[in-house]
């Protein structure tokens, strides 16, 4: 087991910036996530901790050790990737002993070992029950578990997981999520996850590195990600329902919104202090907008709604305010008519606001 | 404008159905999804629309038409496919204007017709610009624009949406269903995806090896699937289900799970003894609270941000809750459990629904 540490790293390719001067520190234990739309150099980052890509500057360290001139196959990192390779003429149990078996003469292992190690491996995935069976006789599922579980026979210091769920359709991709998430919990051992789908980093990982265009966006908790968004990026890109942006003024201690006023409170000093009076952009989740009557007093806007999706247990309800478009989540139970007015009310401790000139959060 | 029927159509390659005895019956104007896993039959079912395949037996109706021999061409519906197939060397213009210059227009109407479409899917800043300059978004919309210059009696898309990111899916989603409700034309979209579905459709379609499980609303597939294919298919976290017995008592039914029983306060088809399922969706499983009352340990706790996800260990089997937000369980603690009696679903052992609560009262819970 080991921690990392990217110092500085970039990866460019000619002109393009792969990776650009990422700095992360990853503990030894932990589960971490980069996260982030294709082409932000999620992969590349992952690369260049197995030592697959060199970077152009910038080092990565396991522990205390700088890993430039360590060959990948000495870094004892375990892959698990999106394909997994499993030999489908053997058993599960040959599958899991196989890069034992294959180790170079002097690191070779005993057959009782081998065994031992099957054994203790296929319980901690939950294969116990499947070891004799053919590997073509598998479910996508449990091929999945093979992948994993042959990845740690060989007791990796580092796991490193590439979108090893986009084959698996959504029900197994859940099932599977709670499974890798406890297998973690259990053998304590560091893995970076790479994923461009921010439920499997939300749902399982304890620190998620946001990237975009090659840099680092945010790296937090998963409640830092969706409570305290860095910048317009995280806040856009976290959440399974689009967030709502819009356009606010700063104005005696609170904020002008349309027609109505959300107050700041002891936030009004970060506004008070900016040294320029660029546009600003509010965001509140669509979940934490509370939906009252349109005369209610208590309203900060109204809007009109534009379009209802039916997800099951919620509703996504659209709604259009002065040019803005807008969602609010509420139970099937309330569904309004299209065309409808909604009184929105805003409370303060759910919006959070962006400088426009940067995207980044004001606080 | 078009009624699309498909009357027990049945497409074979081999000893494979792709279609197998397929009934559809597709309202005028209606925005209709046909959902299922790959292979489920659903892309040769567009094709047969389309008239790209002609089926083995059975019969394709357009409004009142029998079109099963008709020609593809001559049935006037446009098709979106998942690979955009844009012309790299014609700007966004001369894409859109290329199926109208074939069927050699007026050059006045050709033009009228491209700037209503691109209005529509307001890409006019961009109609100059060739496709290597457009974002994936953007590109979509234009393949989109090439169907709608046709003005066609009906639109059929197939995964339009799959090769984007997922935030542009989530932002193309509403614009697909505001779009449909401008052109006011029928529109059958195919999907794999069951949120794509659920949120766009009038009614969807749910396929599985070429057959027809469900054609329902969203809300009826979601709180009355026909059988656990369809609970599983549609809702994420899927629905949960725990094996039962089931024993008569009274004349009525109780389906007993070693933690808990249902009784059933209406006639459910189940013999004394006969192995079932019943099924919870993961938000009507209650961690903690007023009546809570079933054992549980907590295996691992999701947070997703608008919701947090609870995995449980009931007996042997994982269970699924989703919880508010801010709800946290440490590994391996002991909670207590409820579930919804008026959300419940009990499936026989083959996998069919027997009943769906579905809001109303037909289910007592009863501690075992």
């Amino acid at each position: 087991m080991s921690s990392i540490t990217l110092k500085s790293l970039s990866k460019h390719f000619g002109t393009l910036r792969a990776v650009d001067n990422l700095d992360l520190d990853v503990p030894h234990g932990s589960f971490t996530a980069l996260l982030g739309p294709s082409g932000c150099g999620k992969t590349t980052t992952m690369n260049m901790i197995s030592g697959l890509e060199q970077p152009t500057t910038g080092e990565v360290y396991f522990d205390e050790r700088a890993m430039s001139g360590v060959e990948t196959g000495r870094r004892n990192v375990g892959f698990v990737f999106q394909n997994y390779a499993i030999f489908t003429h053997m058993t599960v149990a040959e599958n899991l002993g196989f890069g034992l078996q294959s180790q170079r003469r002097r690191e070779r292992v005993s057959k009782e070992e081998i065994d031992r190690r099957v054994k203790e491996v296929a319980e901690t995935v939950g294969l116990s029950s499947a070891l004799d069976r053919g590997a073509a006789r598998l479910s996508v599922n449990d091929l999945q578990k093979v992948a994993l579980g042959r990845a740690m026979i060989m007791r990796p210091t580092i796991f490193l997981l590439d979108e090893p769920f986009s084959n698996l359709d959504s029900a197994f991709r859940a099932y599977m999520r709670a499974e890798l998430k406890r297998i973690q919990h259990d053998v304590g051992q560091t893995m970076v996850y790479v994923t461009h789908d921010q439920v499997e980093a939300m749902g399982m990982a304890d620190r998620i590195a946001v990237m975009d265009r090659g840099e680092l966006q945010q790296y937090g908790s998963p409640d830092d990600l969706y409570e305290r968004p860095a910048n317009t990026f995280v806040a856009r890109f976290i959440g399974s329902v689009l967030n709502n942006f819009l356009p606010v003024r700063y104005a005696d201690g609170g904020l002008a919104v349309g027609e109505g006023r959300v107050e700041l409170g002891d936030r009004r000093a970060a506004f008070e202090s900016r040294a320029t009076a660029s546009d600003l952009t509010a965001t509140i989740r669509p979940e934490r907008v509370r939906v009252v009557d349109p005369g209610d007093a208590s309203a900060t806007i109204r809007a009109v709604v534009t379009l209802v999706e039916p997800l099951g247990p919620k509703d996504v309800v659209h709604l259009e305010h002065d040019g803005t478009a807008l969602r609010v989540a509420l139970p099937p139970s309330e569904r309004p008519a299209i065309g409808a007015a909604l009184g929105l009310c805003f409370d303060p401790d759910q919006v959070h606001v962006f400088d426009d000139s940067t995207g980044l959060a004001v606080r | 404008m078009a009624r699309i029927r498909l009357v027990n159509v049945t497409k074979r390659y081999g000893s494979v159905s792709a279609m197998d005895d397929v009934t559809l019956d597709i309202a005028d104007g209606e925005f209709f999804a046909i959902l299922g896993p790959p292979g489920a039959g659903k892309t040769t079912t567009l094709r047969t629309i389309l008239g790209l395949e002609k089926p083995d037996a059975g019969q394709v109706l357009l409004d009142d038409d029998d079109v099963t021999a008709m020609w593809p061409g001559d049935r006037d519906i446009a098709i979106v496919f998942q690979n955009l197939a844009l012309y790299p060397d014609k700007t966004v213009y001369g894409n859109l204007a290329f199926p109208l210059r074939q069927r050699k227009l007026p050059k006045q109407e050709i033009d009228e017709r491209v700037r209503r479409a691109a209005k529509v899917l307001k890409i006019e800043p961009l109609l100059d610009r060739k496709p290597a300059k457009l974002s994936g978004g953007e590109r979509q919309r234009v393949a989109i624009g090439r169907a709608i210059v046709r003005d066609p009696r009906a639109y059929l898309f197939d995964e339009p949406l799959s090769a984007l990111d997922a935030l542009l899916r989530l932002e193309m989603r509403s614009e697909l269903k505001y779009l449909q409700r401008d052109l006011n034309r029928t529109l059958v979209y195919v999907t794999h995806d069951q949120v794509e579905a659920m949120s766009m459709a009038d009614r969807i379609a749910v396929l599985r090896d070429g057959a027809v499980q469900q054609v329902a609303t969203p809300e009826d597939v979601y709180h009355r699937p026909v059988n656990r294919f369809v609970a599983t298919t549609i809702g994420s976290p899927p629905m949960n289900f725990l094996p039962a017995t089931a024993r008569l008592e009274n004349g009525s039914v109780i389906v007993e799970n070693p933690s808990f029983s249902v009784r059933s306060l209406r006639p459910v088809a189940l013999e004394e003894g006969a192995p079932c399922w019943i099924g919870v969706r993961p938000e009507d499983v209650h961690v903690g609270g007023d009546g809570a009352s079933i054992d549980a340990t907590v295996f691992v706790t999701e947070p997703l941000g608008g919701e947090t996800v609870v995995d449980l260990h009931l007996g042997e089997r994982v269970v699924k809750a989703v919880a508010p937000p801010t709800v946290r369980f440490a590994a391996d603690e002991a909670v207590r459990i409820r579930f919804d009696p008026r959300r419940l679903h009990i499936f026989d052992a083959a996998g069919d629904a027997l009943a769906s609560a579905a809001g109303e009262p037909i289910f007592e819970l009863t501690g075992s």
